[in-house]
Formats: C-alpha cells, sequence, structure tokens
C-alpha cells in the first residue's frame, strides 16, 4: 500500500511541477507574429519597423489615393467625369463633401496610423544597443516622415491632434484635442530641423528612396514658405539649392525625362514614394486610377481603367502654346479598336503595370523644380526686384519647358512682369503647368489665399479651404474634438 | 358468479376504475393544457401563468382523490385463502355424481380439486344429507360414501383413495399466516398505495394512508410490492407475521447521481439548474452527433441546426447569448475533459464523438453550476459521460439502422413557361419606363438603346416552353444512410470495460454530398484494491466527409442558390451530354452556373483524425477522503483537399477558368491534467461532500494552407500539378489555462441544502495585468417537502426551492488578443526599381487590462412532483447579465488605430423556463410526456463609450448593412427599410415621403416601394432604415410524448420556436422584382397599374433595377426580406417493437429490439425558404439569421435493428 501512496505522490508531483504552477505557463507569446513584447529588441528590428513607417506613405489615405484627390481633383486641374469613380470623389470635386465623406476619414486615420508608426520608432529605438549615428539616422527618417505627415493633415484640417509619443493603451486616445496649427508646426519644424541634422546627402544602392538632408531642407522651406516666413523660407531653400554639389540635384535636360518608371529616382528626384508591382502588395494604383472609364486597354494595358482624377479641359488650354510639358502631362483622347475617343486623361503615370493596380510608377513628393519655384515664390515675397534672382529661377523652369523667359522689361506683354503681384500669379501659373497633376496644385491656390477666388466657380465656399474633421472622430470623442467651422 | 370471485375481481375493477379515472383525470388535463401549448402559439404568453396554475389544481385534485380513495381500496382487498370449514355453500341437489359435486364446489368457491380417474373412477352417486354445510362438511359426506380422503392444500384439495380406515377422513394443511407491515420509502414516510400482490396469484392488497397492509399468505410465497416511481420490490414470506418494506426511488429519479463538474451529487440535492437527457431519449435521434440529439429536449437549451450538410455542425444556446463577439456557445466536456468546439457549416468536431457511446448528457445552466468551470462557463457547460461496462453482465449489443433521407419540400419557383411570361414583363416594364409614348407592345425592332429593353428570342412564345427544369430535383436526391454500432460490455465487482466500434454512413441530400465516421471507444475502470481505483477512456474516430458548394450567393457558386435561381427552360444537359451553361438571357452580365455541374465537379475532402482519451486514478487516503488525477489528451488532424476545377466558372460569361486548388492540415494538441481531493461525510444530519482541485490545460493549434493554380487539366487534383502556388502559409497558436476550484456541498437534515462553489483562473489570452479571475458561486435549497409541516401532505413527493448567484466568465476570444501583433508593412528601397524590405509594423494596440467577459447569474428555481413523482415540474426564472463585453470597438484613430479590443458593452438575458414529466398512464399501457417551454428576452445594455450602434454587413449582402446591434435592442436585429405598401399613383407620390435624386429631384415612381419615413423628415433616405426583426426568438418549446403497449412502444418529439424573424437575403435574388433570375412565384405577381396591382404586395417588375436607385429592392434590405420564422417541427417520430422474454430465450439473446423512425418529419411554417433555422454565418451574434441559401434538412425514414447478446 505504500508503494501506492510514493507513487501517487510522485506522479502528482511530477505533472504539477510539469504544468509549472507559475505564471510562465500563461505567459505564452505569438508563436506565428513578433509582438510589442519581444520585438523592437535589434538594430535589425529597428530598420523593419522603420521600413513600416515608410511603408505607411503607400496607405490609401495617404499617396496611394488621398493626396491625389485632395491635391488636384479638388483643385481646378482634374475632375470626375464618370460617377462610378466614386460618390465620394464627386464630393471632393464638387465642395459638396461633409464631415462623413470617407476621404476625410480615409486620410486622417492613414496620416495618424502612420505617425504611431514613428513615434514607435522614436520611442523604441532609444534602450537599442545600435551604432549611434545610424540610430540617429533611423530617428531622423522617422522624424522626417512625421513631420510630412503632419505637415499635410495640419494642411488639410487645420488644427489637428498633436500625438508625438507611443499610444500604449486605447483609453489614451480619448485624452486628445485639437492643437493649434502653430503648435502642430512647432513639430514639424523641429521635427525637420532634426532630421536635417542626422540625414545624409545622399544614398546609394540599397538605401536609395530614403529621406535625405536635402528632402528635409526642401519641405522645411515649404513649411516656412506655408507659414509665410518668406525670408526663413528663401534662406532655407537657398541652402537647399547651393548644396547642389553634394545633393547632386539638377533639373533633367528634358521634363519628360523627370517621369516614368525609367526616371525613377533621379537627380531632380527629392523624395519619392516607392512602388513596385509584382505580387508583393507594392504596387501603385496610378496607371489604372488616372486610366479613363470605358477605354480598355487602350490607356492601360493591364487591369481595369477606374476612371479618376480626369484633366479638365481648362488645365489642357492652361498651357502656353509651345509648353512642351503639355503634352508629356496629359492627353486628350485614346484609340480603342481603331476608334479614337475624345477623352483627357493623365499621362505622367502611365506604364503597364503588372496586374490591376499593381505598377512600377513611384509619386513623387517633392522635386527640385518645385524648390527652385519656391525659392522664387520666397524671393519675391521678401521684396520684388525686377530681372533679380526670382526672375532667374523662375526662368529656369520655363526654357527647360520650351518657353521664352520672362523679364520685367519684355516687349511681349505676356512675358512681362513688372511687380510683385504679377509676378505672384506668374510664379502660380509657373507651378500648374510645371507640377501639374503631382498634388500641389489645391495646396498651392490655399497656401497663396487663392483657392476661393479661382474655385468660386466651382462651387468652393470660404470654410472649404479645411476638410472637415471626420464625423467617426468627434462623435467617439466629442468632448474634445471639434469641428471646422461652416461644416 | 362466487362472491369471491367477484370480490376479487372488484380489487381489479377499483384499480380500473378508480384508481386509473383518477389519472384519466389528470392525463385528459395535461392532454388539454398541451393542446393549449400546441395550437394558439400566438397566446402562449399570456395563457402560461393559467397553465401553471391549472397544472397545479389538477395536481391537487388528483392528489386528494388519490388520498380519499386509498383506504377504500384497502379495505375491499381482503383477499386471503380461507379454511374448507370456514366456507359454506349450500348444495342445489340431493345426490350428485362425484364429479358433479366436485365442479359445484370448484364453481362456487376457490377450492380446486386434484384428483387421478383411477380414484373417482368407481366412486358412487353421492347423497346429499345435509344441503347447506361447510365444505368440509360436505367433503366428509363425500369421504364415508366413496371410501375417499381429501388433503386441503391452500386451496387445492386432493383427492386421495382411502389406503386404511384408520386414516383421517380429511387433512388440512393451512399454512397460511397473516402478515403485516408498513411500506416506507427512503426516508421512512409511508407510502399510501403500494400494490402488494402474491407471485403468481391475482391476490394482493394496497397499502392505506400509513403505508400500512394486511395480507395472507404462506410461508415461501412472494410478495411483490410496486409503486409507480419506486423500484418494485420481491419479498419472500418468512416465519414472521410482520414484513416492514423500504422501498426506493426508480432510477432516473431523485436518488440518482448526476455528474456535475469535478464530481456527482445526488439529484435531490441539487440547487442549480440542471438538465439531464439520457441514452434512452438519444437512441432513436437518427443524427449523426448529439448537439443535434438535443434539440427541443431541454428547457433554455436552444439547437438551432441551420445546415444540413453531412457533418455540419448546430448552434446551442443554452439560455440566450451574451456575447457579441467572444462567442456563445457552450462549453463541452468530454468524460472530464473540457473540449475546444469551434465548429462551422461545414466542419463540427462533436461529430467525431459517437452518439450510440452516450450514456447521458448534462446542461450546466446557471452559476451555481457552471461556476466551477470559471472562465470558460459563461455560456453554460454540456457534460457528456459515455457508457460503461455494468457490474455482473456482459454482454454484446449490436445496433444497425438504415434507411433514406430526402428534402422535407422544395422551393416553389415558376416554371419555363411562367418563367418566360415574367422575364417578358420585367422587360415590357423596364423599356415602357425608359421614356415616354413607349408601349409594352412595341416590337424588338423598335427598342433601342438597352439590351435589357429586347425580349429574349426563346421566350417568344411561353406557352411552348411547359414546365421546363425544376432544378431542384436535379441537384436532390434520395440518400441512404446507414449506422452500424457494436458494443461489449461488462464487469464484475472490480473492473468494468465498455468496448464498441460504430460505423456511420451518411448520403447528403445533395448530390455528392456524404460523411462517413469511424468510431471506437474503450472505456475501463478498475478497483485494483481497497484504496486504489484506476480507469480510462480512449475514443479514436476518424470522419471523412465529400462537402457540397451548397451554401452561399451563387455568385460563388452556392449550388443550393444556383438551383432556385437557374433558368428553367434549360436543362442540365445539352444533346451532347455537356454541362449546359446557364444563361443570363443573353444582356451579358454576369451568370448563374450550371447547379448540377458544380455539385457534380466540385471537389472537397475533408477528414477528421481524432484522439481523444484521458486517464485517471483515485487513491482512498482515508474512509471518506479520496485523490484522484487525471490527465487527458485531445489530438485532431484535420485535412482538407479544394479543386475547383476549369469546367466551375460562376458569375462569368465564359464556361472555363484556370482550376485552382487548395491543401490544408490543421492539428490542434490539447492536454489537460487535473488533480482534486475530494471528501464525503455525514456527522448526524449534517451531510457534507467537499472537492478542491488544481487543472492545468494547454492547447496548440498548427494550421498549414496552400493554394496553387494553373493546373495542366482536372485529372490530377494535387497541389504538385499546380504551375504556379498563389499563397502558402503554416502558423501556430497557443494558449493556457490553469485553475483552482473548490466546491461545498452541505445539506442539514436534507432539508437546508447549500451549495458554494469558487474558481480561480489563469488565462494565457488575457492581459498581464488582469490575467487571473476568480469566480465563485452560492446556491441554497430548501426541500420544503421534507418538513415536519408537509409531513400531512404526502402527496407531495417533492417540493424544493432553490435560488442560485454566481459568477462565470467568457474567455472565448483570439489567443493574443490582448498583444500588441505585429504584421508586415513592406516597403521598396534601393536603385533600379527598388527591392522589397521587410516592414514590421504593430498591428493592434496591446491592452494589458484586457480580461474575460463577466456573467453575473441569478436564478430561481422550484421543484415539484407529486405522486411519487409521477408528475414532476420544475420551474426557473434567471437573469444573466453579461457585463465587460469584449468589443472591438472604435477607439480615436489618432491613436493609430480605428478599432481596439476591449471590456466593454452589457447585454441582459432573462427568461422563465419550466420542465414537465408527466406519466400520464402506468400499467400496461404506459404514456409519459415530457414538456419544456423557455422564453428569453436578450437586450444589449451599454456598448462603447459613445454608445454608438455596431451596424455590420453579413457578407451576402451587396453592399448595404443588414444588421444593427444597439442599446435596447436585441443584438443583430435586421436593418433596413420597412415598406408601407406600393406608390399608386401620382396622388400617392404627393402626399407619400419619397426618395430623392441628388439634385432633389423626386425619384420614387408609382410601382415601387414605398418605405416608412422613420425620421419623419418627409423623405426617405438612409436614416429612415429601422430594425425589421431579429433571430432571438420569444419562446421556444419541445415535447416528447412516449406510449408503451406490450412490446411495442412508440413516440413523437415535437419541437418549437416562436416569434423569430429570418433575414432571406437570397431573396435579393430569388425575389427581387427585377427579371434577372428564377424567382419564387410569391414574388412574380407584381404591380401592373393602379387597377390591376398584382399580388397587392409586389412592386412593379422591372428589368432595369438600376433605374430604381434608392428604392431598388436588390442591394438594399427592406422588410420584404425579413419572414416570420416560427416553426413547429415534429423532430422524431419512433415506432419500436420489443421482442418477448419467451421470443428471447429461444433466440438465446437477451434483448433484441426493431425500430422505425422519422427524424425532421414535418415542419409547420410559414416561412418560404427552406429551413427557417437557417444562419449562413453560424453562430454570429452580430449577423445570425441570415438564409443566403442553406443546405436544407433532411428527412430521414430510418429501420433499426438492436440485438444484445
Amino acid at each position: 500500500m505504500k508503494n501506492y501512496k510514493v507513487l501517487f505522490a510522485a506522479g502528482a508531483l511530477a505533472l504539477m511541477t510539469a504544468t509549472g504552477c507559475s505564471s510562465d505557463f500563461l505567459d505564452l507569446a505569438p508563436i506565428s507574429q513578433q509582438n510589442s513584447n519581444n520585438f523592437y529588441k535589434t538594430p535589425e528590428d529597428m530598420k523593419n519597423a522603420l521600413t513600416a513607417v515608410y511603408g505607411s506613405l503607400q496607405y490609401g489615405g495617404q499617396y496611394y489615393s488621398s493626396l491625389h484627390i485632395i491635391g488636384e481633383l479638388r483643385s481646378d486641374n482634374t475632375e470626375i467625369t464618370n460617377p462610378a469613380a466614386g460618390a465620394d470623389q464627386q464630393a471632393v470635386d464638387d465642395f459638396t463633401n461633409v464631415p462623413v465623406t470617407s476621404i476625410s476619414s480615409n486620410t486622417w486615420n492613414a496620416h495618424y496610423q502612420g505617425i504611431q508608426a514613428a513615434n514607435i520608432l522614436i520611442d523604441k529605438i532609444q534602450p537599442v544597443a545600435m551604432d549611434a549615428n545610424l540610430k540617429a539616422r533611423y530617428v531622423g527618417e522617422a522624424k522626417f516622415l512625421r513631420a510630412l505627415m503632419y505637415f499635410n493633415l495640419v494642411r488639410i484640417y487645420g488644427d489637428v491632434p498633436l500625438v508625438t509619443t507611443v499610444i500604449s493603451n486605447p483609453q489614451e486616445g480619448y485624452a486628445y484635442g485639437r492643437e493649434s496649427a502653430d503648435k502642430v508646426y512647432e513639430l514639424i519644424i523641429a521635427d525637420l530641423t532634426e532630421a536635417e541634422a542626422a540625414l545624409p546627402f545622399v544614398y546609394t544602392g540599397a538605401d536609395i528612396g530614403r529621406a535625405t538632408k536635402g528632402a528635409a531642407m526642401s519641405l522645411l522651406g515649404k513649411v516656412h514658405l506655408t507659414r509665410r516666413q518668406w525670408s526663413l523660407a528663401a534662406e532655407k531653400l537657398k541652402q537647399v539649392i547651393d548644396a547642389a554639389s553634394q545633393t547632386r540635384y539638377q533639373l533633367r535636360p528634358t521634363y519628360a525625362a523627370v517621369f516614368g518608371v525609367a526616371n525613377e529616382n533621379n537627380t531632380e528626384s527629392i523624395f519619392e514614394v516607392q512602388f513596385k508591382g509584382g505580387s508583393n502588395g507594392e504596387g501603385s494604383p496610378f496607371s489604372n486610377q488616372f486610366a479613363p472609364i470605358g477605354s480598355g486597354t487602350a490607356v492601360v494595358a493591364v487591369g481595369n481603367p477606374l476612371g479618376q482624377n480626369i484633366p479638365t479641359n481648362e488645365m489642357f488650354q492652361s498651357y502656353e502654346a509651345g509648353d512642351l510639358r503639355r503634352d508629356v502631362s496629359m492627353a486628350t483622347s485614346y484609340v480603342l479598336g481603331g476608334r479614337e475617343t475624345k477623352h483627357n486623361y493623365i499621362l505622367k503615370y502611365r506604364s503597364t503595370p503588372s496586374a490591376n493596380l499593381d505598377a512600377d510608377v513611384n509619386w513623387i513628393v517633392l522635386r527640385y523644380a518645385d524648390v527652385l519655384l519656391m525659392y522664387a515664390e520666397a524671393l519675391n515675397e521678401v521684396g520684388f526686384v525686377a530681372d533679380g534672382p526670382a526672375f532667374e529661377f523662375l526662368n529656369q523652369i520655363r526654357t527647360r519647358a520650351g518657353l521664352p523667359t520672362v523679364s520685367s522689361t519684355n516687349a511681349n506683354a505676356a512675358l512681362r512682369i513688372s511687380n510683385q503681384a504679377e509676378f505672384r500669379l506668374a510664379v502660380e501659373k509657373e507651378r500648374r503647368s510645371e507640377l501639374a497633376f503631382e498634388g500641389h496644385r489645391w495646396f498651392d491656390l490655399v497656401r497663396t489665399g487663392r483657392a476661393i477666388q479661382v474655385l468660386a466657380s466651382k462651387g468652393m465656399q470660404a470654410h472649404q479651404a479645411l476638410f472637415p474633421i471626420p464625423q467617426s472622430q468627434i462623435d467617439i470623442n466629442p468632448a474634445l474634438m471639434t469641428q471646422n467651422p461652416g461644416y | 358468479m362466487d362472491k369471491k370471485v367477484q370480490e376479487r375481481t372488484a380489487i381489479h375493477s377499483c384499480e380500473n376504475q378508480n384508481r386509473h379515472p383518477r389519472i384519466e383525470d389528470s392525463r385528459s388535463g395535461i392532454l388539454r393544457v398541451f393542446l393549449c401549448f400546441n395550437l394558439p402559439f400566438q397566446i402562449m404568453k399570456k395563457i402560461l401563468p393559467l397553465i401553471v396554475m391549472s397544472i397545479k389544481m389538477l395536481v391537487r385534485g388528483v392528489a386528494i382523490l388519490c388520498l380519499t380513495l386509498s383506504p377504500l381500496m384497502a379495505s375491499t382487498s381482503e383477499a386471503q385463502v380461507k379454511s374448507i370449514d370456514e366456507v359454506h355453500l349450500k348444495l342445489e341437489k340431493t345426490s350428485y355424481s362425484i364429479l358433479q359435486l366436485f365442479q359445484e364446489i370448484e364453481r362456487k368457491t376457490d377450492f380446486r380439486f386434484f384428483y387421478t380417474q383411477q380414484a373417482v373412477k368407481n366412486a358412487p352417486t353421492i347423497t346429499s344429507t345435509n344441503a347447506s354445510a361447510s365444505v368440509e362438511g360436505h367433503l366428509v359426506e363425500v369421504a364415508k360414501q366413496a371410501n375417499l380422503r381429501f388433503k386441503q392444500v391452500n386451496n387445492t384439495i386432493s383427492v386421495i383413495p382411502a389406503s386404511n380406515q384408520t386414516q383421517e377422513l380429511i387433512t388440512k394443511e393451512i399454512q397460511f399466516a397473516t402478515i403485516k407491515g408498513k411500506v416506507t420509502d427512503e426516508t421512512g414516510a409511508p407510502i399510501p398505495g403500494v400494490t402488494i400482490l402474491l407471485q403468481g396469484s391475482t391476490s394482493g392488497t394496497v397499502t392505506d394512508i400509513d403505508g400500512n397492509y394486511t395480507i395472507e399468505a404462506a410461508e415461501g410465497q412472494v410478495l411483490v410490492f410496486s409503486f409507480i416511481g419506486y423500484q418494485t420490490l420481491n419479498r419472500v414470506v418468512g416465519t414472521s407475521s410482520i414484513l416492514d418494506v423500504r422501498m426506493s426511488v426508480e432510477e432516473n429519479n431523485l436518488q440518482e447521481f448526476v455528474v456535475v463538474g469535478y464530481g456527482t451529487i445526488q439529484k435531490k440535492d441539487i440547487t442549480g439548474a440542471v438538465s439531464a437527457i439520457s441514452s434512452d431519449k438519444i437512441k432513436d435521434q437518427q443524427v449523426p452527433s448529439l448537439d443535434l440529439a438535443l434539440a427541443g429536449q431541454m428547457a433554455g437549451v436552444v439547437v438551432t441546426q441551420s445546415t444540413g450538410a453531412p457533418g455540419g455542425g448546430a448552434s446551442v444556446r443554452i439560455r440566450g447569448a451574451g456575447s457579441l463577439s467572444a462567442g456563445n456557445e457552450p462549453l463541452y466536456v468530454v468524460d472530464g475533459f473540457p473540449v475546444t468546439n469551434d465548429f462551422d457549416q461545414r466542419n463540427n468536431p462533436l461529430n467525431t464523438i459517437n452518439p450510440a457511446d452516450i450514456d447521458n448528457i448534462q446542461v450546466l445552466k446557471d452559476a451555481s453550476a457552471t461556476a466551477i468551470y470559471g472562465s470558460r462557463g459563461a455560456n453554460g457547460v454540456i457534460l457528456i459521460t459515455t457508457k460503461s461496462g455494468k457490474n455482473g453482465t456482459s454482454r454484446i449489443d449490436f445496433n444497425i439502422s438504415t434507411g433514406v433521407q430526402q428534402v422535407e419540400k422544395l422551393v416553389d419557383v415558376l416554371n419555363a413557361r411562367e418563367f418566360a411570361a415574367y422575364i417578358n414583363e420585367s422587360r415590357n416594364n423596364a423599356w415602357v419606363n425608359s421614356g415616354p409614348n413607349r408601349l409594352a407592345t412595341d416590337p424588338n425592332s423598335a427598342r433601342l438603346g438597352n439590351v435589357m429593353y429586347l425580349l429574349p428570342e426563346a421566350f417568344q412564345n411561353p406557352e411552348s416552353l411547359g414546365e421546363g427544369t425544376n432544378w431542384q430535383k436535379e441537384i436532390f436526391r434520395t440518400a441512404i444512410m446507414s449506422n452500424y454500432q457494436l458494443n461489449f460490455s461488462g464487469g464484475n465487482d472490480r473492473t468494468k470495460y465498455f468496448v464498441s466500434a460504430g460505423y456511420l454512413d451518411q448520403e447528403g441530400v445533395i448530390i455528392n454530398s456524404d460523411l462517413k465516421r469511424y468510431s471506437f471507444r474503450v472505456n475501463v475502470e478498475s478497483q485494483m484494491n481497497r484504496k486504489v481505483k484506476v480507469g480510462a477512456n480512449l475514443t479514436p474516430s476518424y470522419t471523412f466527409s465529400n462537402q457540397s458548394l451548397a451554401e452561399g450567393n451563387w455568385q460563388g457558386g452556392g449550388i443550393i442558390q444556383s438551383a432556385i435561381t437557374a433558368a428553367p427552360h434549360l436543362t442540365p444537359y445539352d444533346e451532347f451530354g455537356n454541362y449546359t451553361k446557364v444563361t443570363g438571357q443573353g444582356i451579358g452580365l454576369s451568370e448563374v452556373d450550371n447547379p448540377v455541374k458544380i455539385a457534380r465537379e466540385y471537389f472537397h475532402q475533408q477528414g477528421t483524425l481524432r484522439l481523444l482519451g484521458t486517464a485517471f486514478a483515485e487513491y482512498s487516503i482515508l474512509e471518506n477522503l479520496r485523490f484522484k488525477t487525471l490527465v487527458g489528451g485531445d489530438i485532431r488532424n484535420f485535412r482538407e483537399d479544394i479543386f475547383s476545377n476549369s469546367l466551375i466558372n460562376p458569375n462569368n460569361i465564359n464556361p472555363t477558368k484556370p482550376a485552382v486548388g487548395t491543401n490544408a492540415t490543421s492539428q490542434t494538441r490539447n492536454w489537460l491534467a487535473e488533480f482534486t481531493l475530494s471528501y464525503a461525510k455525514s456527522f448526524g444530519k449534517h451531510n457534507l461532500d467537499a472537492v478542491v482541485g488544481y487543472t492545468a490545460q494547454n492547447e496548440l493549434l498548427d494550421v498549414n494552407r496552400m493554394t496553387g493554380t494553373n493546373f495542366p487539366n482536372d485529372n490530377i487534383k494535387t497541389i504538385n500539378a499546380a504551375g504556379l502556388i498563389t499563397s502558402a502559409f503554416n502558423t501556430k497558436e497557443e494558449w493556457a489555462l490553469l485553475s483552482y476550484l473548490a466546491r461545498v456541498n452541505y445539506n442539514f437534515d436534507d432539508r437546508y441544502l447549500l451549495t458554494a462553489t469558487f474558481r480561480r483562473d489563469g488565462s494565457s489570452r488575457f492581459g498581464a495585468d488582469s490575467r487571473w479571475g476568480t469566480f465563485p458561486s452560492i446556491s441554497l435549497g430548501w426541500r420544503l417537502s421534507e418538513e415536519n409541516f408537509m409531513s400531512d401532505v404526502s402527496w407531495i413527493s417533492e417540493l424544493r426551492l432553490r435560488a442560485s448567484t454566481g459568477l462565470t466568465g467568457n474567455n472565448f476570444i483570439a489567443n493574443y488578443g490582448a498583444i500588441g501583433l505585429t504584421a508586415q508593412e513592406n516597403y521598396i528601397f534601393g536603385a533600379s526599381g527598388g527591392v522589397l524590405n521587410n516592414g514590421i509594423r504593430l498591428a493592434n494596440i496591446p491592452n494589458s487590462n484586457l480580461g474575460w467577459e463577466t456573467n453575473r447569474q441569478t436564478d430561481i428555481g422550484v421543484e415539484f412532483g407529486v405522486l411519487q413523482n409521477r408528475f414532476y415540474l420544475s420551474a426557473d426564472y434567471y437573469q444573466k447579465r453579461t457585463s465587460d463585453l469584449l468589443l472591438n470597438v472604435p477607439v480615436p484613430t489618432l491613436t493609430g488605430y480605428s478599432t481596439a479590443l476591449q471590456n466593454i458593452g452589457e447585454i441582459l438575458n432573462k427568461g422563465l423556463e419550466f420542465t414537465v414529466t408527466s406519466r400520464n398512464t402506468v400499467g400496461a399501457f404506459k404514456w409519459t410526456t415530457d414538456f419544456n417551454i423557455s422564453t428569453n428576452n436578450i437586450s444589449v445594455q451599454a456598448l462603447g463609450p459613445d454608445g454608438s450602434p455596431i451596424i455590420s454587413r453579413q457578407v451576402t449582402s451587396a453592399s448595404s448593412p443588414t444588421h444593427i446591434t444597439q442599446i435596447g435592442s436585441e443584438p443583430g436585429s435586421y436593418y433596413g427599410y420597412q415598406v408601407v405598401g406600393i406608390y399608386q399613383n401620382q396622388q400617392d407620390l404627393d402626399s407619400s415621403p419619397v426618395i430623392l435624386n441628388g439634385n432633389g429631384t423626386v425619384q420614387s415612381k408609382p410601382g415601387q416601394l414605398k418605405f416608412a419615413d422613420i425620421n419623419g423628415d418627409g423623405v426617405i433616405t438612409t436614416a429612415d432604415r429601422t430594425v425589421l426583426g431579429s433571430p432571438f426568438p420569444d419562446y421556444t418549446f419541445g415535447m416528447t410524448n412516449t406510449f408503451n403497449y406490450k412490446s411495442f412502444d412508440f413516440a413523437f418529439t415535437l419541437q418549437g420556436v416562436q416569434g423569430f424573424e429570418v433575414l432571406n437575403l437570397a431573396r435579393r435574388y430569388y425575389g427581387n422584382y427585377s427579371g434577372t433570375y428564377n424567382v419564387l412565384r410569391s414574388t412574380a405577381d407584381g404591380w401592373m397599374s393602379e387597377t390591376d396591382r398584382g399580388d397587392g404586395v409586389s412592386p412593379q417588375i422591372d428589368r432595369n433595377f438600376n433605374a430604381l436607385a434608392g428604392s431598388n429592392t436588390v442591394n438594399n434590405v427592406t422588410s420584404l426580406f425579413v419572414e416570420d420564422g416560427s416553426f413547429l417541427r415534429i423532430r422524431n417520430i419512433t415506432l419500436g417493437y420489443n421482442l418477448s422474454q419467451s421470443a428471447l430465450q429461444k433466440l438465446k439473446l437477451s434483448s433484441a429490439r426493431l425500430s422505425f423512425t422519422v427524424q425532421n418529419a414535418y415542419t409547420f411554417t410559414k416561412y418560404e425558404g427552406y429551413n427557417p433555422e437557417v444562419s449562413a454565418q453560424g453562430g454570429s451574434t452580430l449577423v445570425p439569421g441570415v438564409d443566403a441559401g442553406g443546405y436544407p434538412l433532411a428527412r430521414s425514414f430510418m429501420f433499426g435493428l438492436n440485438v444484445g447478446f
């Protein structure tokens, strides 16, 4: 009998020990996914985490869709000609969008998703033992991206919540209300300043596509310009131009050589959102999005033509005669089955996708021509100088476009700019043609305060310079979240 | 007739005319009650209290009658044998032949003569000297005259030739004695009305009100004591004249031990709400899995068989639904092993357990019973105990049942002739509505602009098409089902065993679908010595099925929907024997595919190998203290092969597509270790039973899945032939649970009962800060029937009040819900177009506070039995409040996430349950009724932080939401537009709310549906969507009547579910008023004009449904899609025949039974689809009750033969 007792005691003890009796038994980490507890430990982890911040640029609410819907469709550059492209896009085009229109929430959500990814990297990298320069660079890249996303948010919505730390509990989200745009810009400027210090001028090989010092400087110039800090803007943009030997920035010899799959990350390009087709979820949608509905395979050979972002006739006519950029940027008809159909469409992003919505073509966020035109604009605002440096930079752009130069004394009235106000309009027009369909037009018109003048005929009202805060975000935290006036 | 004979007859006629009439009374009363239940269901709720009261009154009446008659019966039962000198009779004649005289005496008394012909051959004629004398007196005369001797032994008088003259003329051996005694029950209370019979005779008596009886019986005779509800006792008469008897309650009654979590308890001591079903009730249910056998059997247990697919699961809801996202299925515990049951429409793990191996099923409903299962007890617990061997008997049982299954009904759709006319009407209307001055009589040549206006060539002459093809008949078949079971069982006082093997072969009613199950079981238990007991249950099984692509939208190839919507003028095969491509009437749009082709060509095989086993060892440390260790494992290997060959191409005008093949395997490995210490002891009137325990359980799930395409042809279906692997992955998941548990059952004097339980659970699924939870419960019981003041009311055999309250949890959420998981977020870097760089982001917010859903349940109940529980009522009221609902609620997206899993929200379920068992008649003809009825009221009390409703879309809906879960309503209510009529004319439009275009013009037209303007703003917008119904029934009931007569038994089970709705989303296709597919006959008679309104309900049929925009019924959910699902189903009818004892002896069998069973015999319902229990998304609480073309239930006719050796 004693044997049994011993056996029992031993058996029970063995089993109990096997199960641990301890919390280790219950502390089960996911087997097939890494998690917040065991990730963010090594330099390699941090590299992956940083890649994810870049990845957020590809979200529908960022450069995949929202920024051309807001930057172009909202403006007088493009329109929706076929309702099949979607009622929400139609509403943005028509200025009938309301707080529940999906563009507002998609854009908001995607930007904060990216910002949270950047916040996580900036926070979690601190204790990681790694090369100090590399760590600083990673932080710099994340801060550049965070600044870019906040810059887009503040331009679209005005005052927005300012989240700069890792949200570790769902309840924390309820503590944030909208911060003044000035506060947001403070962070943007601080982030870009730090990024500028930490980032290299150029990357080579496998790192091409990352944020550079030049990108941080250029974006900071744009931020100052947007905030009407003319001399700060001019100063920063001049730094970019002066650093050309290090940044290797230059205008490409031809306008056509700036765009297309073959010209990605060229010397004129400062920062691009990278895409690559081929069944890995990294492809870009623009080739399909911008092809006219019903165009079959005439405009985009693979996948569906979706009829979004169709250039207006007025856009076509806005080009000066002889402007080489027009036919690089857009077309007015296509031939399908031997029959020509009149229909405008964008050419800049045309490519052959590997599958529907899966093309290689990148989205250029910043390029050198933009910097030159911004610098010209900033100089003009600091003070109009007839045929001064501002004219020089404007003419650089015009020359490449095959257009005659402008001057304060030109005999041809169309090419004569005699005062600051005229120069402003000249820059605005030049930007429209030069940066057509690259997501700048709406922001330019809002920045210069010209939007209501230009777009009133399209139905714009004064309050619509800002987009409505998504209704869902007000509903979920009505105590702290307010709507923009007019909505 | 002799007086004594009359007297004896009187005993029995008293039973027939007095006792039975009392029962008749109650029976007819109960019958009346049941008729009430069966007939007007709608008024049930109102009359429920009335019914309860009438049952009470009836029971009281019966009892009083019984009590008043008992003494009478006792006094009329003087059935004793007398001496021949005590019995007098008067002879009518003066002379008899000796045989005549014997006959005369036999005729007038109970005495019988025993003699040989030799003895009486030469007897002279007897001359009577004294007409009136005792029998003895007459016989003395005979003895003298015929020189015979007589010997009385009891009632037999032997005739003996005189051997010498000194021999006594008469010898009397009256061995009878008066036996007196008292019959009591186990508690010592007297039982009145117990029948006592002398075995082998018709003599007997009945106990009086004090349980006393008197009977004349001889030593060695056997007295048979019988009373309803008690075990019949045989007692041999000894030398004592006092024979007191204590009767015990029959099995399946209060004395019975029932299994509860981690132990057993006597039924009479239960203070919680527990329902039970025994193998008896399961054995004739022709169902492949045990969950289906529970339908209609227990109050508060709602089994919804939403699919008839062989092997498909049923959803089981115990007392409503408490959770929105964490699952509402109960916890299943098989022989002590809590198993994981993740059933779906195609695959049900419970299939692997052969119902024929089950001895009993206990359903734990209230917190008192379930809290011992802690964080898994919130949805109720189903304890399954499998069969074991019986002491002292070795037997072999062989069961075979075989039969056929058929669909119960076909959906009534148009035939070819009607279809052609309907299509023509829809196109004529589209043409007329497309512009002014257009007439239905315009020829095709005049109809321009849109192919939808053209009348199809094939439909020029509808009459010539005749009936056409009924596609439903083409895909359904009469399917065969067979079930074989062989059991070996037996044991002695130390070791018991049960070994079984089963084979189930079920064809599906849809061609090419079937299920096979091979199941085995070994249950052994042995008392090794006085201290140690060991045992093991081992259950290997293999199930294999051919699945059909039955369910879902036709776009995905759903066979059912395709068969209903396919054009009836076409045939399955063309003249060359090839599959016909079913066309969309020539408008070049998406096409319903040929359902016969899909059924025949779609290849989907599933196989599950499962090994479930437990082993235990128990050691008696002291007499009352036992330590038990149980270890178990549940290993499931699942394999699946799917091949959608090139011929299957639904929703496409092309006849073929590239074949796609999928191969998936998953392995689930679950182990359990359990240690319990139990103690039971009585101290005087204090009875104590306690258990404490520690358990640990862990499960690992390992899933592989591979999908490939570019197969060279359709012949090789394995993935090796795929030219391109489109996806391949392997994932593993794990969970673990550690628990401490304790329970005390205490009762004082069998009157005051207390049960307290406690469990502490730690679960890996929850956040580090809320990993451990405590789940206590307490319940009290009071057996009023044991109180002294109740002793006078002995007709009440059981009256027990009970109340319980406690906490349970629900941890059925994703394994890593509390942890911040990472997900891929890649990007491209690098020269020359770049390469993919792996990016990893955090996919959800970690929530270290995430815990279980908490369920606080309170229950009060009463158990009431009369006449030794011949009539037994159990009633419960419960309230179940589930809080801290695990919800993926929206959070401010500035967090970087749009939703987060949180403990938020509250749902309240409350309801009433009644269970009645009534043995209506006993004796030769036995009739038993089991009835249960329950109500459950469910409402959402709180949701996310802003309380905003959860609006959900069931995936088969086009784009509009289908369900809403909002505070104050039932979760998963149907959500859409309420149809209030049809716009008849312009005036009607002007005076009614209408739908406006974007530019403010009125879009509604006469002939279109008119919706209710819920917000009263004068226009119909999405804000006018409202709740249209819900899948939660007002009440459910079940009734089983069992009849036994001699060797025959007959039983039928009814299942009723009343007051719920079905969202028939498939009507989007077969009831869409737009002439795109074949439709229900009831939706084909559309509005034509103000004067010809068709059926008055259907709008105008118009092929161009896009022209209807906001009003169109195709893409919006309207009240026309919502149907009353209430039904009454004859779930089971069984007729059985048991071979008589004599026949069995001849055949050397111990038992044999023949049976004929009809399962799902008939469903009374107004629902137009196949099965009102449908739910396209199984057990989902957010999108329940959707019919998207579900696999219909089969009606089966089965013959069964059970033989025991």
